[in-house]
């Protein structure tokens, strides 16, 4: 059996590991953002220079904030409806926790017996 | 300091002996505390003269600290693969094969021997101050006041290790054994996922920046057309 220690050690790396990859999820969503920020930088200093229309600046944003806002949603909703709380890279299934826990036939008679002298017919 | 080491992923490879100047002969005398004695530090102290090597000189030593990483480098990845081969017999309900025993045990005292030997000559060396001395080649030596210290006390916690390990074997207490060489693994998954996340809290922070950087400058744009 193992020690307190190594099973402490062990959550905690299990943890860190979930944190991490939560941290890179976020970075990924951070990216996309900055990426399209820096686009829309450019098109409107392009802009105040009058050789694209601001109009055409408008639609860019729209489409930018909106894949940025889609991204965003996704990765919430899947991390939220469908992502393992325990191992990031697990996912849950509609089955989990509906299952009964698996009872060995000592403990059964167990509490059969301990059922049948607290409960007489 | 023993990171960046080449596994050793076959039992033929675990077989093949080191050589190195530092173990010159097989059968080296130990005391009680499982330190090389007087004699068998001069053996080894006189098969490095005899390769024109001057334990005293400050390059010599530097070249001797090297030659222990690599020789203790080699022989830890041989220890390692011979003690998951064990584990894994144990597990298997295998029968335990006097030869792996025998070779761990092998191992296990050669490192110690090395360790030893190391000590010895980073005793003779003066405590510096600038801590810059025997940094070179030790990966995981911090750079602090007294760098000679904090290797003896590298050494001396490995050795200790190594003395445990053995004692556990020689008396066959392998669960033991096994959750002492899990806790290293689990440690140093551990300090990796530490790491990571601090590498990428980094990162996350970086990109914070800069987003509020490209939307101040989104927004000074807009608002000076």
């Amino acid at each position: 059996m193992a020690t307190l220690t190594n099973d402490s050690l062990k959550r905690q790396t299990d943890i860190n590991e979930w944190y991490y990859k939560y941290r890179l999820d976020t970075l990924f969503v951070l990216q996309i953002l900055f990426l399209g920020l820096s686009v829309l930088v450019l098109l409107s200093v392009m802009s105040s220079y009058r050789l694209i229309s601001p109009m055409f600046v408008a639609y860019v944003a729209v489409f930018v904030f909106l894949t940025v806002f889609l991204v965003w949603y996704f990765k919430y909703a899947f991390n939220k409806s469908t992502r393992d709380f325990y191992h990031w890279d697990k996912r849950r299934f509609a089955s989990d926790g509906n299952v009964a826990p698996y009872v060995t036939a000592e403990v059964r008679q167990a509490m059969t017996q301990i059922m049948e002298t607290s409960c007489p017919k | 300091m023993l990171s960046g080491c080449d596994a050793v992923t076959t039992m033929k490879d675990a077989q093949k002996p080191i050589i190195t100047p530092l173990l010159p002969v097989k059968g080296l005398r130990h005391d009680e505390k499982g330190d090389l004695t007087a004699d068998a530090m001069k053996t080894i102290e006189d098969g490095l003269s005899s390769l024109g090597i001057n334990s005293e000189s400050e390059d010599a030593q530097n070249a001797i600290l090297l030659e222990t990483r690599q020789a203790l480098c080699n022989l830890n990845a041989q220890y390692q693969f011979l003690l998951t081969t064990f584990f894994m017999s144990i597990r298997n309900s295998e029968p335990l094969s006097a030869k792996v025993i025998e070779l761990i045990q092998e191992k296990n005292t050669a490192m110690r021997d090395i360790l030893s030997v190391s000590r010895q000559i980073l005793e003779k060396i003066p405590a510096n101050k600038d801590g810059k001395k025997l940094v070179e080649g030790w990966t995981n030596v911090v750079a602090e006041s007294d760098s000679k210290r904090v290797a003896i006390e590298g050494f001396n916690s490995m050795q200790n290790r190594l003395v445990n390990e053995d004692n556990l074997l020689k008396e066959k207490r392998y669960s033991e054994l096994q959750e002492g060489f899990q806790g290293i693994g689990e440690q140093r998954a551990f300090d990796l996922s530490e790491e990571k996340t601090r590498s990428v809290s980094a990162n996350l922070a970086l990109y914070s920046f800069l987003n509020v950087i490209a939307v101040g400058l989104l927004f000074y744009i807009v608002s000076t057309n």
